[in-house]
């Protein structure tokens, strides 16, 4: 099993509440190797928060996540740097690329975290991608020249460059218009079959979500599996 | 693709927005560099002046009062082989244009050619001097002369004489002279010689040296040495071999078979007694004294001398005395009979009182028998007249009193004495400071003799030695105030106002990017490596800031360069800075700035870097949380300063500027503590109403870390300006209390020449035509002059001028107050204090504190080391610190020590003047008429004072108006605060644009959101500073700048609405809706 959350809470203190705010109340979650789920939910039910537990971009409150059997929240710092940096691939609903990179260099930046493979390699595997989603011939241009759908195909791009087993995708279609997104959706899912990546996609879309193999609803801080979507 | 490409194209791309962080890094380097070159440049600047002072001089004797033979430097030349200028160099003054201009302390110089191959630029055309003078070109502009005017120039007249001995002539102490000028010389051809270590220029006049010898009726001496290329040790022992008698002013004659050694100063000093005393196995020791009358019963023999010690066959007891057959027959005496000397003594106070004392005529000897002799009679000045009646002696003389037949005497015998008294009495009536002998006749021929004095005689036992002149000039100049220190302080708040704002600019820029520092994060790059890019990004900024500063900082200290010769001229009294740029400064100002810089770099990217990564990565922004400790901080803290303040009375408590100096600083922390909760709270109070004012508001509090600091800086820059600014004193109000600097004397007197007479009798006044009334007294001061060393000499000094004075006379009036002592001090009395005596060798001395630590760098209870007019060391040890007063620059000790050690010091130079304070100007008139051939200069003592306060007043401004500027650039901060506010806010100005509201109305709301925390700052800055320095503005002579302060308030309160304006304008320039669309 690739990735096991166990009991998962997650509790906010806000400003205007004496009590806590609990958002995720004993969630579980099992993911394998190469699986697409999705999960859905109002907002504000506690999607994107899932999402960065899952990631190790956020601590929960209590219970734990195993990644291929190890504690993520016993990583330190570093090691847990370096385990997003080579497990995990992100795709947010705002692309955040960085505007003075080339789309080359944007793709690249998860590279120059640790270096484990070659820059030509690197580059290599960055042109290999972006050929796959259609932007070789988009290499050189800036984000500010780029539509938002190539924009979020190359952030795809770049959660893929260290060929992560798990790819967290956080409304990936949300800032698109339908087709984008459909088509962004179909390169998802090709992508996952072809890499053999699992990806956990969180989404108001239906669309995007019939297209996993797994559906979730959130609610009550809980997963339901199989919800009508 | 490396990491490198990463930083370089973030540079590049974002390169206008770090051009902020560079110009920041850059005002700091700047500052700095200035700062460290202004040192520089005063070094420099007084190694140049020293330099020009002394020309190509290295070693130089000088002596104030001694004269030696000119024949000395050629002596000294010929076995060294270097040139030696042998210099006459007198005080005096000059007048020009019939008294309306005059300068009272003029250097007269009587020189040679070799004097002038010594000048800094000895290759200029050597100075001519035709039958006038030269004057050097600081001479012509202070009395506005030129070549070809006339000047009267009245010299002090050199005397071998000390003025203070018995019978010296004191009516005649100054020589005029009417020159022309022939040449104005400048610095570069020797126009600045002077040995004093000083910046302020000297004003020479130089004449030929056997000229002013003519004049000063002392031909072929001199009292002053210069040469180059030799040590002080060399030199030195060079000078001991070829030291004389003459040079000690000794006299040599035959006398029967043996010499007779005198003194041109009539009595013979001590050390050089102890030398001829080892000359001879028992040498003949006289005492010849003139005595007012010998008196036997009803008869009297007036002004005759008397002799102790001359052998006349048969040792004399103490109360003997040997008569001659003229005096004899005169007052009718026989063996057996009493008869009683009147004589003259100087007392403690140099006045003259007559003493008598009564002995047993035991002999009656011939006029033929050889013990009587003319050559007995010293060569006292003004007794060599043909009649007794044209005396013109140094002591009042009756000349109804004298006969005709004491005349007759006169013309026979000469100055034969009339009586021989045994040494011990001879020693125990008439020996005094200057010594016991006025003549010493030894058994050897007067060739051999001076064979044998001449070896055994040491220059050192006169004071004269070899100073390395340039060594310690260069020395002085060296550890000279350091103005690179003084600057870096009064700009340092300018230096944290541009960190501040680097910080902040680097801050928002950061900001800006948050999300990608979140990217960053959620790709794997781990904390630290995405620190490390920042700051290297922010590293490659601060090298650009830091050497884009060198330059800017070079134009900064040319500024400062012009305001220190122009309106700040008085913290360096002079005129001739100039720009020295050395390398280290440059090193050290740009490493300095580059260094903090990147310090408050670093701060910013921790705590940037540390936000959650999520939130980074959204770029969301929490509330504040509660704030219940800053409250209580706030409340203790303000509690605790009203409690200071009602507790102290600013007036009686001796504590009071401490006190409510922590009442101030209280009140600010207090107050900063209360802003802060008063913030966090704001978040909580606008949450429960909802409107456009309390949503600005929620922005303000959204932010507490952010506002907090924009108050804190205002209100810490408003405090630390205000409150230095705020000290600034006066000494209008208080001057005529007891315990202020002035010791509650109305006037400050120095003359040139010294005044011999008692001014606190009729006949002291008479004697110099003062018209004042009997109410109107003097404490008088001697003075040996020295190295200035009040705060308006920039040089480090390590013997400053000493004044002897009465302590009883300060005692008594409980002048002046101590704020430092040392253990053996009486705290009730420590005047008395200067009466210890330590050890021969070591005394007690009192300075002004400022000169104790700032002039000399010492504390309480060091020592300062002289070398008296014996050439024995003289340790003075600083037993007490007095409060401001008027003898900065002074070093004070009890005259009876003054006396022993500087015996030849004549008369008072210096006087504390006591007058009714409506009388004071009029007093001050009068005895700057009655004294203005004495070279009189005198001023309110609170002028004095006033003079000195310049300096700090000047500082203080300086650092008012650096601060003010630093708070100036501090308040660019607030359009900073603004832009990022805004910045955060662009969809909520987008959304108010899409509703209807216009730019304008948007601005306004704007401005009115952060105008109160920029109010709150000065205030909160204003009061807490008002209430630190209560007790000194409300102190008398108090001078606060209210008016700059003001100013200061005014500017920094228009220039912050200007930038907040500037970036409120520009946060809602573009096209803001589309931020909108993003969301």
């Amino acid at each position: 099993m690739l990735l096991n959350a166990r009991n998962l809470v997650k509790s906010f203190i806000t400003p205007a509440q004496a009590e806590p705010l609990t958002v995720l109340n004993g969630l579980n979650l099992k993911v394998d190797t190469g699986a697409a789920l999705a999960v859905v939910g109002p907002s504000g039910s506690g999607k994107s928060t899932l999402l960065n537990l899952i990631g190790g971009l956020d601590q929960p409150t209590d219970g734990q996540i195993l990644y291929e059997g190890e504690n993520i929240a016993e990583f330190s710092e570093p090691e847990r740097a370096r385990w997003r940096n080579e497990k995990i691939g992100f795709v947010f609903q705002d692309h955040h690329l960085l505007p003075q990179l080339t789309v080359l260099e944007n793709v690249l930046i998860p590279t120059l975290a640790f270096q484990k493979t070659s820059p030509q390699s690197a580059e290599k595997r960055a042109q290999h991608l972006l050929e796959t989603v259609g932007l070789d011939d988009r290499l050189p241009y800036h984000p500010a020249q780029l539509s938002g759908g190539e924009k979020q195909r190359v952030a795809l791009v770049r959660a893929l460059i260290n060929q992560p087993l798990l790819l967290l995708a956080d409304e990936p279609t949300g800032s698109l218009d339908q087709d984008t997104a459909g088509s962004l959706a179909d390169l998802l899912v090709n992508l996952n079959e072809q890499e053999n990546t699992a990806l956990i996609t969180v989404t108001h879309s239906l669309e995007l979500a019939r297209r996993m193999r797994t559906v979730y609803r959130l609610r009550a801080g809980r997963l339901v599996e199989g919800a009508s979507v | 693709m490396k990491r490198i490409d990463l930083i370089t194209k973030s540079l590049t791309r974002f390169r206008r927005r770090h051009l902020n962080v560079v110009l920041g890094t850059a005002v700091a380097t700047a500052i700095l560099v200035g700062a460290l070159v202004i040192g520089d440049s005063v070094r420099g600047s007084l190694k140049r002046i020293a330099l020009s002072r002394l020309g190509k001089t290295q070693t130089a004797l000088h002596s104030s009062d001694r004269f030696f033979r000119a024949e000395l430097a050629k002596e000294i030349s010929n076995e060294l082989g270097v040139p030696v200028a042998s210099v006459q160099s007198l005080q005096g003054m000059a007048v020009f244009q019939g008294g309306d201009r005059r300068a009272n302390q003029i250097q007269v110089l009587g020189v040679g050619s070799r004097f002038w191959e010594l000048a800094p630029d000895n290759t200029s055309v050597p100075p001519t001097v035709g039958s006038g003078a030269i004057i050097n070109s600081h001479l012509a502009e202070k009395l506005g002369c030129s070549v070809g005017d006339e000047l009267l120039i009245r010299l002090d007249r050199p005397d071998a004489m000390p003025l203070d001995t018995p019978f010296a002539r004191a009516d005649d102490m100054t020589l005029t002279r009417r020159i022309t000028i022939d040449n104005v010389i400048d610095d570069r051809q020797f126009g600045r010689f002077t040995l004093r270590t000083t910046q302020v220029a000297p004003l020479n006049v130089y004449l030929p040296r056997e000229r002013l010898g003519e004049i000063t009726e002392m031909p072929g001496r001199v009292n002053t040495l210069l040469m180059s290329n030799v040590t002080a040790d060399s030199a030195q022992s060079v000078l001991e071999r070829h030291f004389t008698y003459e040079d000690a002013e000794l006299l040599l004659s035959g006398h029967n078979v043996g010499t007779r050694i005198e003194s041109r100063r009539v009595f013979i000093e001590s050390p050089l007694m102890q030398k001829i005393k080892q000359l001879a196995e028992s040498p003949d020791i006289l005492l010849t004294y003139l005595v007012n009358s010998l008196e036997h019963e009803s008869k009297s023999t007036p002004y005759s001398f008397v002799t102790a010690g001359t052998d006349v066959g048969q040792p004399l007891n103490p109360n003997e005395i040997a008569v001659n057959d003229w005096l004899a027959s005169d007052l009718n005496l026989r063996t057996g009979d009493s008869l009683t000397l009147h004589y003259y003594i100087l007392d403690t106070s140099q006045k003259l009182q007559e003493k008598q004392r009564t002995f047993a005529v035991t002999r009656i000897l011939p006029m033929s028998h050889p013990v009587w002799s003319p050559e007995m009679m010293p060569d006292f000045p003004g007794l060599d007249q043909e009649n007794c009646r044209d005396w013109e002696a140094g002591f009042p003389i009756d000349y109804d009193r004298i006969r005709d037949k004491d005349e007759a005497y006169w013309d026979i015998y000469r100055g034969t004495s009339k009586a021989i008294v045994s040494p011990e009495s001879g020693r125990e009536m008439w020996a005094n400071r200057f010594g016991s002998a006025t003549a010493v006749d030894i058994d050897l021929p007067p060739d051999r003799s001076e064979k044998v004095l001449n070896r055994r005689l040491n220059p050192r036992d006169t004071g004269l030695v070899f100073r390395p002149v340039r060594e310690q000039a260069l020395q002085s100049a060296q550890q000279s105030t350091d103005f690179s220190q003084l600057f870096i302080g009064l700009s340092f708040f300018i230096i944290v106002a541009a960190l501040i704002l680097t910080a902040m600019l680097y801050g928002l820029n950061a900001e800006r990017r948050r999300r990608e520092t979140g990217s960053l994060l959620a790709m794997g790059f781990t904390v630290s490596r995405v620190r490390r890019l920042l700051l290297q990004e922010g590293m490659v900024l601060a090298l650009v800031g830091g050497l884009l500063g060198i330059p800017l900082g070079l134009l900064y200290n040319a500024a400062l360069i012009f305001a220190v010769k122009t309106v700040w001229h008085e913290i360096v009294g002079t005129t001739s800075l100039q720009m020295v740029i050395t390398l280290p400064s440059l090193l050290i100002g740009f490493t300095a700035g580059v260094l903090t810089a990147i310090g408050s770099i670093v701060i910013v990217i921790r705590r940037h870097v540390k936000q959650q990564i999520v939130q980074l990565q959204q770029g969301i922004v929490t509330g504040p949380s509660k704030s219940r400790w800053s409250l209580i901080v706030g409340t203790v803290t303000v509690v605790g300063a009203l409690i200071l303040i009602l507790t102290t009375d600013p007036r009686q408590d001796r504590n009071a500027a401490v006190t409510f100096f922590l009442s101030g600083s209280f009140l600010l922390i207090g107050g900063l503590a209360w802003v802060h909760a008063g913030i966090s709270r704001l978040w909580r109070a606008t949450s429960k109403t909802a409107n456009l004012r309390n949503a600005g508001f929620r922005n303000i509090a959204r932010r507490p870390g952010r506002s907090l600091s924009l108050v804190g800086l205002l209100a810490m820059g408003v405090f630390l300006v205000f409150m230095v600014g705020a000290n600034r004193t006066s000494t209008q109000q208080d001057q005529y209390e007891r315990s202020s600097g002035t010791g509650g004397f109305a006037l400050f007197m120095q003359t040139r020449v010294p005044i011999l007479e008692n001014l606190n009798t009729r006949e002291g006044r008479n004697q110099y035509n003062l018209n004042v009334s009997d109410s109107i007294r003097f404490v008088p001061f001697r003075v040996k002059t020295g190295d200035n060393a009040s705060c308006l000499n920039l040089n480090q000094i390590s013997r400053p001028q000493i004044l002897g004075v009465q302590p009883a006379q300060l005692a008594e009036r409980d002048a002046f107050s101590f704020i430092s002592r040392t253990q053996a001090v009486p705290e009730n009395d420590p005047w008395t204090a200067l009466t210890q005596r330590f050890d021969g060798h070591t005394i007690p001395g009192i300075a002004d504190q400022t000169v104790i630590t700032w002039s000399l760098q010492m504390t309480v209870g060091d020592t300062l080391k002289y070398v008296d007019e014996k050439g024995e060391d003289l340790n003075i040890v600083l037993v007490a610190g007095l409060a401001n007063s008027v003898f900065q620059g002074n070093i004070l000790i009890s005259q009876e020590h003054f006396v022993r050690h500087f015996p030849s010091v004549s008369g008072y130079r210096l006087f504390l003047v006591d007058a009714p304070p409506s009388t004071a100007d009029t007093v001050l008139s009068e005895l700057g008429w009655a004294l203005q051939d004495y070279g009189v200069d005198i001023r309110q003592t609170s002028e004095r004072l006033m003079q000195f306060a310049r300096v700090p007043n000047t500082y203080l401004s300086i650092f008012m108006i650096l601060g003010g500027l630093g708070l100036l650039l501090g308040s660019i901060g607030f359009g900073l605060v603004v832009l990022r506010n805004l910045d955060e806010r662009r969809n909520e100005m987008g959304l108010l644009l899409t509703v209807g509201f216009d730019r304008k109305r948007l601005r306004l709301m704007l401005f009115a959101e952060h105008a109160p925390l920029m109010f709150t700052g000065i205030l909160l800055g204003a009061l807490a500073s008002l209430l630190a320095v209560w007790p000194a503005i409300t102190a008398p002579g108090a001078d606060t700048p209210v008016a700059t302060m003001l100013v200061i308030v005014l500017v920094l309160i228009l220039s912050g609405a200007g930038w907040t304006q500037v970036a409120i304008r520009n946060g809602l320039k573009g096209r803001i809706i589309e931020a909108l669309r993003s969301e």
